[in-house]
């Protein structure tokens, strides 16, 4: 398979009036990352003022300094970067599984657990946040890695394990069958052809699950609470005080989360379309 | 009955979590001190004697995330001195901010028998109230705090049958704050009375300045100003308890009137447009942004004076006002309440270490000096001495409407409310100044709403 | 291979580690939270057992909860009507942008990217009713007539929280589609080339159809995260002016936690769910009758 994507050999059926349209749109959702960015350069006494989009001369580099070192950034960031990274790895190994067997395999109670899933998607997480609060006093489980972790990867799983269901139920079954018959068993299968297939779902569920974990911050108030653990939301408060706000920080330390949201974004969004042009689904 | 919950989460999970728990042991006791109670060796506890050479940590929980400024600074520096004259203490500091977020963290530690040793408390009944019933806060005796300079009004705050559960640490009161410059320029007078600050309305706003900031959305900043407004009513702060407390009706007790007037000042303009939509941040940012002329707002706002991220032509320019008089009430009585302090935790093993910490912290000489001559806030205690010519005259302005006060509300009647039937009050105070509820329609929903409050708290007895 | 598929040991082992993580931190609090429903328990001191009082004055005696319900029914219709349909759209057009496909599908997910915290901040600027951009241009352009108090005043408010959190949405619903769109095998494409349709054609006929059981769990998911709706809500309003703006969540939140009526809170997040749950099934039979199996 030569060219990857059809369409792009065709002339847009829709001409200029539909680019200017999709610019304008794109602007539009590009507006708040701009933003911030200017905002993190400005003083604080420069916010909330006449316009919306500020000049920022002299840039104000001082405010990131004062985020890294007042708001502890470096450590923060690293924790956030292990338990994200933990939470996708585990978020993506077990909705995979727990997909695959929901949608590809027969046994009776497999409807009851979907929806048993279903409803899991349904919690609202401010209900659970006493109880889990109790059962990880039990476990020492408090002020840990694990006490982030596991609750991230509890709540992204009903929703990543739909998202892999979704996908599978467009993925024709033929493939599986001629590998029955080559004589994989499913663990085989999950590896040798469901892995390479899925790569978008992979993809999208690794973006879902970092973005969750990297921005949630109510679990991570109520479950840690020494600096040993504290992920990047935590930066923000310092620069939240209730009757003192050093509003420029604050833009500072949001910008620092934003862009490594946009980069790992970009780094997965690569593997949305690449393979498809590998041409591994071939029906 | 309580347990309940917690032993059946326990043997669900169990199972499933058993090698995570045996890892996690492990970890907790390295930094045992963090977990609370649970697994401190309790044997020391109230030994206090003995607890001189062994190393203690206390853990003190505060809502001032920010300990580069304010408040946060002062608990910082205070906790840093106290360790270097005790050398076996160590203080860790948790802060949670906002206020709700700390108080909802507050609860969520009590719940689970995780409380901090040393914390942060309001003189709210519905946050201490069942605290004390838990037994969970240490008394303070009468002697504890007899030569630390308290004002009595701002102990009884933390009274609760004849027992002190807390240390006040700031008294707050309600002022009007005013940009100097924009009243000079626009040729006004600041104003005295409810009539004055309509005027003074009308004008900035035929200027496009908005007259007052005020925080509509949070609800508490309206709250107050409706309370001050009963006073301002009717002459006196009695009137509104006397409500409350269901001594009579609002109805009966000019609360029409009071709405009225409510709906007239805003109908006036004096919080400029969509109002109800301002937070806190938004409100004061329009006052020193220099869009607002005046800011509705409590004494704790007095380091704006001194605030480098505040523009250089504003700062110098912000005076404080009293709340103009009304019908009967004059400007020199005074919406002031206690509402801030500490509270220890008697529960845990380090109390009396806790407790010793806690009353040294809040000698006069240590925090009511600090706080005044870094011009944080109002100590609840005796100041007058500590002031220097350092301090900034709008700190000086805010001494003068407190020094003086005629009358002083006290600790509102309206604390005594049930949250719910509070939010209900809040409400129905957004929806009276959206004009969404007729005066009379407003006092009937707060008739019925402090008539259920009352009932609820006598059932309570 | 239906032996294989049937194999009752893999099964066990494939589904036991997710549903473990599962069940002991979503599901187990749910009855946690069922048992504190019968409750008047403040969250701090000890509690009664009240029986079904909470239920009952939730569904007779609290105008609050139903136009919290109303809200999320209003905000997934929304979902439902404009955000995907819009949606889908977007998904299929970016194919034929060619070169900008790659910026635009990166831009178009950056709301989603960026915390709830950055995107309400700036919306409650640019509708702040004095200095916002949005009533500043409206007069500018010489519509000042058209000025509104954006979130102050309650039934501009509700409309401007729906539209804000359908852009703030609009990200994740899109990738959604994108991803199915761009797994759909190039073969159908190609022969439909060969076949002489048009990229309409190809699109109603094709693309869509496949897209349905992507489309199903993206329209059930959009329904329950109207429901879920916390972030923005409570960042730009806090469900005011006088409860207007309210969402179940915002609602569970504010009685568990600001107004101490834990048992209350409780006995919402139960109806919340069996609402879901009825909304759920609902679509659930809706959608299943428009799609085939391979």
């Amino acid at each position: 398979m030569a060219r990857a994507n059809p369409a792009m050999n065709r002339k847009s059926p829709l001409g200029w009036p539909f680019g200017i349209v999709m610019a304008a749109f794109a602007a539009i959702q590009l507006f708040p990352l701009l933003w911030l960015v200017d905002y993190s350069l400005l003083k604080s006494s420069q916010f909330f003022g006449a316009s919306i989009l500020i000049w920022p001369k002299p840039a104000q580099w001082a405010n990131y300094r004062i985020a890294f070192t007042a708001g502890h950034i470096p450590r923060y960031l690293t924790n956030s970067l292990v338990v994200a990274a933990v939470t996708i790895f585990l978020t993506v190994l077990l909705s995979m599984m727990t997909a695959y067997v929901l949608t590809r395999m027969k046994w009776r109670l497999s409807s009851f657990f979907y929806t048993l899933l279903v409803v899991g998607l349904i919690i609202p997480l401010h209900a659970t946040l006493l109880p889990n609060f109790f059962i990880f006093k039990q476990f020492h489980l408090l002020d840990s890695y694990g006490a982030l972790i596991l609750p991230y990867v509890a709540f992204g799983l009903p929703f990543c394990t739909l998202i892999f269901c979704g996908f599978l139920q467009t993925v024709p079954r033929a493939l599986e069958e001629a590998a029955v018959l080559d004589g994989l068993s499913v663990p085989g299968i999950l590896v040798r052809i469901m892995l390479p297939i899925t790569r978008p779902a992979i993809a999208t569920v690794s973006v879902f699950s970092f973005l969750s974990s990297w921005n949630e911050f109510i679990m991570a108030l109520t479950y840690v609470r020494s600096e040993l653990y504290k992920t990047l939301p935590f930066s923000l408060l310092q620069f939240t005080g209730q009757y003192s706000s050093n509003y420029a920080a604050q833009a500072a330390v949001m910008t620092v989360i934003a862009i490594p949201s946009v980069v790992v974004y970009l780094l997965f969004t690569d593997q949305i379309t690449s393979s498809i042009s590998h041409g591994s689904v071939k029906g | 009955m309580k347990r309940f919950g917690s032993l059946l989460l326990v043997g669900a999970v169990s199972v499933s979590l058993a090698a995570c728990g045996n890892s996690g042991s492990d970890n907790a006791s390295t930094n045992g001190s963090t977990n609370g109670s649970g697994n401190s060796p309790a044997a020391n506890a109230g030994d206090s004697a003995s607890a001189g050479n062994k190393p203690v940590t206390l853990n003190f929980f505060s809502n001032n995330a920010d300990q580069t400024t304010g408040q946060g600074l002062v608990e910082k520096q205070l906790a840093d001195a106290y360790m270097k004259e005790n050398p076996t203490i160590t203080i860790k500091f948790e802060s949670v901010s906002p206020d709700q977020q700390y108080q909802d963290k507050l609860k969520i530690y009590n719940a689970s028998n995780a409380m901090p040793d040393v914390m942060m408390m309001w003189s709210l009944p519905g946050l201490m109230n069942p605290l004390i019933k838990n037994d969970t806060l240490m008394e303070f005796t009468p002697d504890d705090v007899k030569d630390m300079g308290f004002q009595p009004a701002a102990l009884k705050a933390f009274t609760s049958n004849g027992k002190i559960y807390g240390l006040p640490k700031n008294s707050d009161f309600l002022v009007l704050y005013y940009n100097k410059k924009i009243f000079q320029d626009n040729g006004l007078e600041p104003p005295k009375s409810e009539a004055e600050l309509i005027d003074v309305s009308k004008k900035l706003n035929d200027k496009k300045i908005v007259p007052v900031a005020m925080d509509g959305r949070d609800g508490w900043p309206l709250f107050l100003w409706f309370q001050n407004e009963m006073q301002r009513s009717s002459g006196s702060f009695q009137t509104l308890t006397d409500a409350v407390y269901r001594k009579g009706t609002f109805k009966d007790l000019g609360g029409i009137q009071v709405a009225a007037k409510m709906q007239e000042i805003v109908k006036a303009g004096a919080f400029g447009e969509g109002f109800l939509n301002l937070d806190y941040g938004a409100a004061k940012n329009l006052f020193v942004q220099g869009k607002a002329a005046m800011f509705i707002m409590g004494e704790w706002e007095m380091g704006m004076g001194s605030d480098p991220n505040i523009p250089d032509d504003i700062r110098g320019n912000i005076g404080a006002l009293p709340i103009p008089a009304g019908d009967k009430g004059a400007n020199t009585d005074l919406m002031a309440w206690f509402g801030g302090g500490y509270s220890v935790n008697a529960k845990s093993p380090h109390a009396q270490e806790a407790k010793a910490f806690a009353l040294w912290m809040m000698k006069q000489d240590n925090w009511a000096k600090s706080v005044w001559q870094s011009g944080v806030t109002f100590p609840a205690q005796e100041f007058n001495q500590y002031t220097t010519d350092q301090q900034s005259s709008l700190q000086k302005e805010l001494a003068d409407i407190f020094t003086n006060a005629t009358t002083i509300s006290g600790n509102v009647a309206t604390d005594n409310l049930q949250s719910d039937d509070a939010s209900k009050f809040t409400n129905g105070i957004q929806a009276l100044t959206a004009f969404k509820y007729t005066p009379e329609a407003f006092v009937d929903l707060i008739d019925a709403a402090a008539e259920e409050s009352n009932k609820a708290n006598e059932a309570a007895k | 291979m239906h032996r294989m598929m049937s194999d009752k040991r893999t099964i066990f082992l494939m589904m036991a580690p997710g549903f473990a993580v599962f069940f002991a931190i979503v599901f187990i609090p749910v009855f946690v939270s069922l048992f504190y429903s019968f409750t008047d328990w403040d969250g701090i001191s000890a509690y009664r057992m009240v029986g079904l009082h909470n239920y009952r004055e939730l569904l007779l005696h609290d105008p609050v909860f139903w136009k919290a319900l109303r809200n999320a029914f209003l905000l997934g219709g929304a979902f439902l009507l404009i955000q995907h349909p819009l949606a889908v759209a977007t998904a299929m057009i970016l194919q034929y942008c060619g070169r900008a496909e790659k910026a635009l599908r990166t831009i178009l997910f950056i709301p989603s990217i960026i915390s709830g915290f950055v995107t309400s901040k700036m919306w409650v600027q640019i509708l702040s009713t004095q200095f916002g951009l949005l009533n500043r241009l409206l007069d500018a352009v010489g519509l000042s007539t058209w000025r509104q108090d954006w979130l102050g005043s309650s039934s501009w408010a509700i409309a401007s929280i729906i539209f804000v959190a359908m852009w703030q949405g609009f990200g994740y619903a899109f990738l959604l589609y994108y991803t199915g769109v761009k797994g759909i095998p190039q073969d159908l494409h190609e022969a439909a080339r060969l076949d002489g349709a048009t990229a309409w054609q190809l699109n109603t006929r094709i693309v869509l159809p496949l897209l349905q059981p992507v489309i199903r769990t993206s329209i059930i998911l959009a329904f329950i995260a109207a429901f879920k709706q916390m972030d923005t809500v409570y960042l730009m309003t806090q469900g005011g002016p006088d409860n207007s703006t309210q969402f179940l969540a915002t609602y569970l939140y504010q009685k568990a936690f600001s107004i101490n009526l834990y048992g209350y809170a409780n006995a919402i997040s139960v109806l919340f769910i069996i609402v879901c749950l009825l909304v759920t099934a609902a679509l659930n039979r809706m959608g299943r009758q428009e799609v085939g199996e391979f």
